[in-house]
């Protein structure tokens, strides 16, 4: 039998990127992917081109559904681009959005990266020390900035961390007054450690790529070398001729049989349908799409998902003194802080992310002030400046809240229900007046469902076989085949608060290293 | 604060309704409640984002716009209490839309004009005394607001 490639890979996001980086060392796989890319030149724009872009893409949200400033700015768009068509979801409540670009959804993610401590892989059927040789040569490869010890890893301590993006506005002021003895101990004790985000940003040179510049405009402008993204791993793999990569192909199942695996792939330009034969097959489609390939190839009509993800919620949060400042345009417009709330008040740790509100165009909250028009542009002009939000991600388990089924034309029947909390909220406002940082519960907003982006769980690790044979084995091998596996967020059991990213390549890459072909 | 002056007629004949026009309507809205007069690129934008939203701010609750220019209504009380009833109307988004055009403006402005744009500090004490003040304002514009949408049927 000819194979194309001993192993084939669907899709370069994070769980491709880093599976394809693991298994270079050993073969050549060959990535099939859509492979969208920034359809525009990233330099020479003009203001108004980036901002809200030549045919005023950036305007939708006025007319129509909200989307986040980040995916509604122009040269975003290509993140989220032609999904509805190539990978319809059918629901009634569904507000996400899906990746089908180069290096996936990470192209205009937070590139937040941390690991998974024990605690967090509770109900998986792997430890922290099965990924951790993977998390040590990630942080290596990607370049990740960072400095407090928040989590149970082992990352700051063994130096290997770039120094973290430098601290402005109201993010300062908080982490400089959470430092105070006083406070520190009174947070302690409920259950609130503020510290520094680990990013996979630039600090300084990193084995080829610049160092971050601030400038304003990471909610504008992708492809900064100095923020990482997957789609950097894959092109560098390709230049040293360590994979082989087809864009413009949407995988659609594949068949396994006693000569191998032949993945069937629509090649998007022509429409034609093209086979691509190999021994294993590893699927990082992310866990929506890859669990539309499994269930296409199974042919699966009946079978409910389930689908995890990240509820939301977002506190708004003045400081008093710092009414009046203007907004820090030099400064980096991510999340600068991250708090973890492990209190008594909620069954699992909560994990929040703090951001100014410089990253942004000030029209954006033109109308999220409760006054007239006027008086709405006296607030934007003087109090963003003060302004900071927490946006808090709870962790997810699997429910009623949401699941998924294939319905016999392809399309994903899609459930998810939006999810209120409120206590944890309540604590985090009364305790962050204490630093001069004020809200009111009634000021917290909740994501839509699907409104986090982080998915996970439609094909989880169980060492039992668990629903019907469609859930994966602790080495992310579908149990009901023999060398096809998924590499990405749908074999996690459990979703906890804490970013995923870092952990979907680190499994990726454990997946890859274990493969025998 | 209701706007008092006229929009100027020059470049239409004086006795035709202009104000359905959207460069008519953008200079309204800029002047009466930004306070700033729309470059010509702003104008344009505005134009642009009539063309290209026209369906979607059909599916929308539908302001007169023109009626508010014809008459010189005061744009600022009437948004603001249509807004506090049902916030997806036209005259809403056709606000909310300069907004975004005029804080481009201001940056094109700030790079053509070294220095313009910077902006000295507000003590914390005098933005709260302004919120205050800013905040009696809005109820008294919430009053007049829905007595001009009343007497004008404008909902």
């Amino acid at each position: 039998m000819n194979y194309d490639s001993d192993v084939i890979i669907v899709g370069s996001g994070p769980a491709g990127a880093a599976a394809a980086l693991q298994l270079a060392e050993k073969t050549k796989p060959l990535v099939l992917d859509v492979g969208i890319t920034a359809a525009h030149k990233t330099s020479d724009q003009s203001y108004l081109t980036e901002t809200l872009g030549t045919e005023l893409q950036g305007l939708s949200h006025i007319t129509g559904q909200y989307l986040s400033p980040k995916l509604r700015s122009p040269l975003f768009r290509y993140v989220t681009g032609h999904w509805r068509e190539l990978s319809p979801i059918r629901s009634q409540n569904f507000r996400g959005e899906l990746s089908l670009a180069m290096g996936g959804f990470a192209n205009a993610w937070g590139s937040g990266l941390y690991e998974f401590d024990d605690e967090d892989l509770r109900g998986f059927p792997i430890q922290q020390a099965d990924l951790q040789p993977y998390y040590k040569r990630l942080t290596e490869h990607i370049g990740i900035s960072g400095g407090d010890k928040l989590f149970g890893d082992s990352i700051v301590s063994d130096g290997s961390l770039l120094p973290a993006v430098p601290l402005s506005g109201p993010s300062k002021n908080l982490y400089q007054r959470s430092r105070y003895p006083r406070a520190s101990v009174s947070l302690e004790r409920k259950g609130i450690h503020i510290g520094r985000q680990r990013l996979g940003i630039l600090t300084r040179p990193h084995r080829g790529r610049p160092q971050y510049v601030f400038d304003g405009q990471d909610f504008f402008r992708p492809s900064k070398e100095s923020i990482y993204h997957p789609g950097y791993t894959i092109r560098e793999l390709q230049q040293c001729n360590k994979i082989d990569f087809k864009a413009g192909l949407l995988v659609k199942r594949f068949e396994e049989s006693a000569e191998g695996i032949a993945v069937h792939a629509v090649e998007l330009e022509t429409g034609a349908e093209e086979v691509f034969w190999t021994r294993a097959l590893l699927i990082g489609a992310g866990a929506i799409n890859t669990a539309r390939i499994v269930l296409q190839s199974f042919q699966e009509y009946a079978a409910k998902l389930p689908l995890l993800e990240n509820p939301v919620s977002f506190i708004p949060f003045v400081e008093l003194s710092a009414l009046g400042s203007p907004l820090d345009r030099s400064s980096f417009t991510g999340a600068q802080l991250a708090v973890i709330f492990d209190g008594p008040q909620h069954r699992d740790r909560v994990q929040g992310s703090f951001y100014n509100l410089s990253g942004v165009l000030q029209s954006d909250f033109f109308l999220d002030f409760p006054l007239s028009t006027r008086a709405n542009r006296y607030c934007l002009t003087n109090i963003l400046g003060a302004m900071g939000v927490l946006q808090l991600f709870y962790s997810d388990a699997p429910g009623t809240a949401g699941y998924l089924s294939l319905a016999p034309d392809g399309t994903l029947n899609v459930h998810c229900e939006q999810r209120r909390y409120g206590a944890v909220e309540k604590i985090l406002i009364k305790s962050f007046r204490a630093l001069g940082f004020w809200s009111l519960p009634f000021l917290v907003r909740y994501g839509e469902p699907g409104g986090s982006f982080h998915y996970a769980g439609t094909l989880p690790m169980s060492r039992h076989e668990t629903m019907k044979g469609l859930a994966t084995d602790p080495m992310g091998r579908l149990q009901r085949s023999r060398m096809v596996f998924a590499i990405d967020a749908s074999t996690f059991p459990l979703l906890p608060a804490k970013n995923l990213s870092l952990t979907i390549m680190a499994n990726a890459m454990r997946i890859a290293a274990k493969l025998v072909l | 604060m209701s706007p008092k002056s006229p929009i100027p007629s020059s470049d239409s004949p004086a006795n035709v309704k202009t104000s359905d026009l959207p460069q008519v309507e953008v200079q309204y809205l800029c002047r009466t409640i930004f306070g700033v007069e729309p470059s010509s690129a702003t104008i344009c934008r505005y134009a642009q984002f009539h063309d290209i939203y026209r369906t979607s701010l059909l599916t929308q609750k539908q302001i007169d716009v023109a009626l508010l220019v014809d008459r010189n209504l005061d744009a600022e009380a009437i948004e603001f209490f249509l807004r506090t009833r049902r916030r997806k109307n036209t005259l809403t988004s056709k606000i909310w839309a300069c907004a975004y055009f005029l804080e481009v403006q201001a940056v094109e402005d700030a790079a053509s004009v070294p220095g313009l744009r910077r902006r000295q500090n507000n003590s914390a004490v005098t933005v709260m005394l302004m919120l205050g003040w800013l905040s009696l304002r809005t109820a008294f514009e919430w009053v007049k607001g829905a007595l001009a949408v009343y007497r004008y049927n404008l909902a």
